[in-house]
């Protein structure tokens, strides 16, 4: 079916169930790639996504076309299932722990790799803006989680200079983005469980 | 304080920021995720999910790698679909039961009542009546249009010793398209209810999903005098391969699950094609 993408998660909200089966048809494939790599093991990352999509299930109808494209904001509902679930665990993302035949390699060509979507084009473009030094930190911790305090000890980069080029970067990231900032009603934050409670915050409805 | 005045000052939104970039990197550790709570819980203004959006974003940017999910998974995560959002439909028909007025003279307070739920009604037919975009059609007609297409079940209703079962002549079957999704149940030998004291719901099990959670197919009443009714099915939910049909009888508005106590009818495949 050749709905348009920015339709499916309206219609998800909605209830309807043929957009719900495209969303599953087209989104599973790369929820559980991203879920492969931020688990310690299959097992783990089999739960992960179906919390993920019911988390997907009731964060849709936040989902704004204006603020970032439908594949970037599920992979962002994903990544923050995955986070709360390591630490959750109370695993800090350890890069020993996860499975390494899933982890892709970091430094390459971006663009190679992502003639996809517009969007991540963007950001693979502003990538290229850092210095190398400062991309190969927020890669190294955008896609491998590794703990910054991992990466100061891998690199030999003080701890204190790894936090702040990260920082900086991210910044520099999201103005080359020009993400907008969210509406005032929108300042809730669904998907995302307490550690202690393991109650869902944010849901106001 | 002597001491804090040596601290650099402590700004809120540069340090929200702060964490909340660490948040969006799985970076935050327990105190800082206790600070970043207060800080928002103090001004909820200063939440931001661009920093998380931007990782999204890298994260796509880096890999967006797409491997096959596993089949089982991809199955369990259509059951949990079907849970979630079969629960939420039925907890909105509950919220508007598409019931039938039945005082032949309203009060006048009643009077805005009757038009929602006239309303209510038309887009329930309007909603179970549009096939490819036809405009509405009586059930009748919608009965022989989904008859015509193709991918078509049509199995006889048998009906069972439930008392709402008007004696030996049961009469009618159900049609049911997989291709438009849409059906059509022809009933006869139904007893008339009284909407406000019970009302028929129709349920429709399908091999694809849990025999626990068959799709609802819509609640429905049976009027005086009908030795025949029509009645278009009203399943929200996908229905590919069905293999049960059964109508129950239920309080007014429907259940969300059925106790399956009192069951009327039923219609499957004759034995030589099940």
């Amino acid at each position: 079916m050749s709905e348009p993408s920015e339709s499916l998660l309206l219609g998800v909200a909605q209830g309807d169930s043929r957009a719900i089966q495209s969303c599953l048809d087209r989104y599973s494939g790369l929820v559980w790639s991203i879920a492969r790599r931020m688990s310690p093991n299959e097992t783990d990352a089999e739960d992960a996504v179906q919390e993920i999509f019911i988390d997907l299930w009731k964060s849709a109808h936040r989902f704004d076309p204006q603020r970032s494209s439908e594949k970037t904001f599920i992979v962002m509902i994903a990544r923050r299932r995955l986070i709360d679930r390591l630490r959750r665990h109370q695993r800090q993302p350890d890069f020993d722990s996860l499975d390494h035949e899933n982890a892709p390699e970091i430094g390459g060509d971006a663009h190679t790799r992502m003639e996809r979507d517009a969007e991540a084009r963007l950001a693979a473009e502003a990538l290229d803006q850092l210095r190398p030094e400062q991309r190969q930190l927020v890669e190294l911790s955008v896609l491998k989680g590794i703990p910054h305090g991992e990466i100061a000890k891998t690199t030999g980069i003080p701890l204190g200079t790894v936090k702040s080029h990260i920082r900086r970067g991210l910044i520099a990231l999201r103005d080359a983005l020009d993400v907008p900032n969210p509406e005032p009603s929108a300042r809730t934050r669904s998907g995302s469980t307490s550690p202690e409670s393991g109650q869902l915050r944010g849901e106001v409805e | 304080m002597a001491a804090s005045m040596n601290r650099p000052a402590y700004d809120p939104r540069e340090r929200a920021e702060e964490l909340m970039i660490s948040r969006a990197l799985g970076m935050l550790d327990r105190q800082e995720e206790i600070e970043l709570d207060s800080l928002l819980q103090l001004d909820p203004s200063l939440e931001d999910d661009r920093y998380e959006l931007v990782a999204a974003s890298l994260d796509l940017a880096l890999d967006g790698d797409e491997k096959p999910m596993p089949t089982d998974l991809r199955n369990r995560l259509q059951a949990d679909a079907d849970v979630f959002f079969g629960v939420r439909q039925q907890a909105e028909i509950r919220v508007l039961p598409p019931r039938r007025a039945k005082s032949p003279r309203p009060k006048s307070a009643g009077w805005s009542l009757l038009a929602t739920a006239a309303v209510v009604l038309l887009m329930v037919w309007v909603g179970t009546t549009v096939i490819d975009g036809t405009p509405t059609m009586d059930g009748a007609t919608l009965y022989d249009t989904v008859v015509a297409k193709g991918d078509l079940v049509r199995w006889d209703w048998t009906g069972t010793e439930d008392p709402t079962v008007a004696g030996p002549e049961v009469s009618g079957d159900v049609v049911w398209s997989s291709d438009v999704q849409q059906g059509v149940m022809k009933i006869g030998g139904l007893a008339a209810n009284d909407p406000d004291e019970f009302q028929y719901q129709l349920w429709i099990f399908d091999q694809s999903r849990d025999e626990r959670y068959p799709v609802d197919g819509g609640v429905f009443d049976v009027a005086e005098r009908s030795d025949e009714v029509f009645v278009p099915i009203s399943a929200t939910l996908p229905v590919d391969r069905p293999y049960l049909f059964a109508i129950t009888v239920e309080k007014p508005g429907g259940v969300m699950v059925s106790s399956r106590e009192r069951i009327a009818f039923v219609a499957q495949p004759p034995a030589e094609e099940g």
